[in-house]
């Protein structure tokens, strides 16, 4: 038995040796890959012009100015949307302005940024923009030159990104980047030309280009910079100032701008408004944080999941009565929240994957929640007349809230990938 | 290729004679011997015998690389001389402990295919039992999916998710001991 038993192991063994070249492993990896799309800084401007209607890719910045919905694609251009009918937004026209995240208007002028660039079209006729001017080199942060003087035909710069799917083995070293969305065009669109237009339009809570009376105010990574546009078509930079780190949003409210940050609220005074003071700061916990006010308060949303440091989800009240120091007067625990906005004592937090809640804020020691609409995932909101509208991950919505107690659906625009 | 050590386990009774139709439990530890480690593995089949031929269902804890838990079919053919070959084919599920912080990097695994296929040999023990030493080879598959969060944001606009797949092909020789009854 033994004799058998050690002669079927040795056997056993010796028939194992020559497998040994079957035990390798393998192993596959699959990823995406970005393969950049250049163009010289001549080519890109040249690019910025008006095209024909595109369906929405992707939700940006969002921005009203009389009947229009101006939505910003990242990184692509503008949407012109015509609303003269709330339940029925028509999207009339694509601005192509590569490189852009942001945008105002003043006087029939829209004024976004082209990576580096300033640009400013004219939208006094919506249904057909017209390039009026671009102020070169104003955002150095978003410039991969040094020298802005240099020519524009040797700057390169990384446009769009071609996706490729791409699978090599695992021990091989890989490389991808990252890039905001793009995609392709459409047909169609119908227009209307405004018979009188406003001065300034509207700008959401996450907005980084805002405009008080006669200037644009942009925020960058750190500075706060103001440009003239007391003549719309022609604006004069003014001045530049760092004024912090990670800054995040704009909001005008009288004759102050509230700028949120990673690391707290600033406010800064308009009284010489080519040169904004700073007047005070609230600083809390690392998020990010779009900011608001109401004169008597300013609302701050905090949110965790980036690299804002994984700072809480909430909502703060801080009483600003004494702006040198604004003091906390209530924190309201929320799931994920992003833009805001108020109008008379309703308060609209967009809590993303939890939807839009609406709040009774005449008493901001006690909100009280009126209606929280689920099912999508609101970015921000703007809210005109008694029309929220709210630009989330999958489309452009807008809800009539005239009767609080009944606020409905009026349309929605969907993305199409 | 490193030394084999083999294990015991060794209490039996004899099989007796065998019966037509009959229920029978495979149960074995084992060394796993592949390209990365040596590992261990224990299985438990289960199953019915008709005459030579025996078709089961069987699960195993496999530890190479990744813990894993093939859950399979096997199909087993006994010979005059005490020898037996088999085969199984299933499903690999992973039981993996991610150790990694999830805040950037998601890490999934998702189950795979799972082949095994090797001869032993069985000493009856008492009428029913039987010792059973076996080798085989074994390869099992393995998804994993890691999903990076980047975290940069501008605003709410933050630069989307980005993903990576593993496909993970493992193979051993594997060296078992066991009983049966």
């Amino acid at each position: 038995m033994k004799k058998i038993f050690f002669s079927l192991a040795a056997l056993i063994l010796i028939c194992l040796f020559p497998l040994s070249g079957c035990i390798k492993d393998k192993c596959r990896n699959t990823y995406k890959i970005y393969i950049p799309v250049s163009k010289t800084l001549t080519e890109v401007r040249a690019s910025i012009k008006a095209e024909a209607p595109r369906p929405l890719r992707n939700t940006g910045k969002l921005y009203t100015y009389g009947n229009y919905v101006l939505l910003n694609e990242p990184g692509k251009g503008i949407h012109v949307i015509d609303n003269s009918n709330p339940a029925s937004p028509q999207n009339i026209k694509f601005i192509n302005i590569p490189g852009t995240n942001d945008l105002a208007v003043k006087d029939g002028y829209l004024y976004a940024d082209c990576f580096g660039d300033l640009a400013v079209i004219d939208i006094r006729n919506a249904a057909n923009p017209v390039k009026e001017k671009i102020l070169p080199a104003v955002f150095p942060d978003k410039m991969n030159y040094n020298n802005p003087t240099m020519d524009p035909d040797s700057v390169n710069i990384i446009v769009d990104y071609i996706e490729k799917d791409t699978t090599v083995n695992c021990e091989t070293y890989n490389n991808w980047m990252n890039c905001f969305q793009c995609r392709s065009t459409s047909q169609g669109g119908i227009f209307a030309l405004a018979s009188s237009l406003p001065a300034t339009g509207q700008g959401g809570s996450s907005a980084r280009f805002t405009i008080v009376n006669d200037y644009l105010y942009t925020v960058s990574w750190s500075d706060l910079t103001a440009f003239n546009v007391s003549m719309a078509s022609s604006p004069q930079f003014q001045q530049k100032q760092t004024i912090g780190w990670r800054i995040e949003t704009i909001f005008p409210f009288e004759n102050k701008l509230f700028i949120g940050s990673n690391t707290g609220m600033f406010i800064y005074s308009l009284n010489d408004p080519a040169s904004p003071a700073k007047e005070g700061q609230f600083s809390h916990i690392n998020s990010c944080d779009p900011v608001i006010a109401d004169g008597q308060y300013a609302y701050v949303t905090l949110r965790s999941g980036t690299t804002c440091n994984n700072g809480a989800n909430q909502l703060e009240i801080l009483n600003i009565a004494n702006l040198s120091s604004p003091a906390l007067v209530k924190t309201y625990a929320m799931n994920q929240p992003f833009g805001l906005a108020k109008q008379g004592n309703l308060l609209f937090i967009c809590d993303g994957t939890k939807g839009l809640k609406i709040y009774n804020a005449a008493d901001v020691s006690s909100l009280h929640l009126l209606k929280s609409i689920d099912g999508f995932e609101p970015m921000d909101v703007i809210l005109k007349d008694k029309i929220a509208m709210v630009i989330a991950k999958d489309g452009f919505y807008q809800f009539d809230f005239s009767n609080t107690s009944a606020i409905t659906l009026k349309s929605k625009l969907a993305l199409n990938k | 290729m490193k030394q084999l050590s083999l294990l015991l386990v060794l209490f039996s009774l004899n099989a007796g004679a065998q019966n037509k139709f009959s229920f029978h439990s495979y149960n074995s530890v084992g060394l796993l011997e592949g390209e990365k480690a040596t590992s261990s593995v224990i299985e438990s089949v289960n199953g019915f015998s008709y005459n030579k031929w025996f078709a089961g269902a069987g699960v195993s804890l496999d530890h190479y690389n990744f813990r894993t838990t093939p859950v399979y079919l096997q199909l087993r053919r006994e010979f005059d001389k005490p020898f037996f070959l088999f085969v199984s084919g299933g499903q690999n599920f992973p039981w993996v402990k991610v150790t990694e912080d999830q805040t950037w990097v998601k890490t999934k695994f998702y189950p795979q295919l799972f082949y095994e296929g090797g001869i032993g040999y069985r000493w009856p023990v008492g009428k029913k039992n039987s010792f059973l030493l076996s080798a085989g080879y074994i390869q099992k598959k393995l998804e994993e999916v890691k999903t990076y969060k980047s975290g940069i944001c501008i605003g709410w606009q933050c630069q989307p998710e980005t993903f990576q797949k593993f496909e993970h092909r493992l193979r051993t020789l594997v060296l078992k001991a066991g009983i049966r009854f």
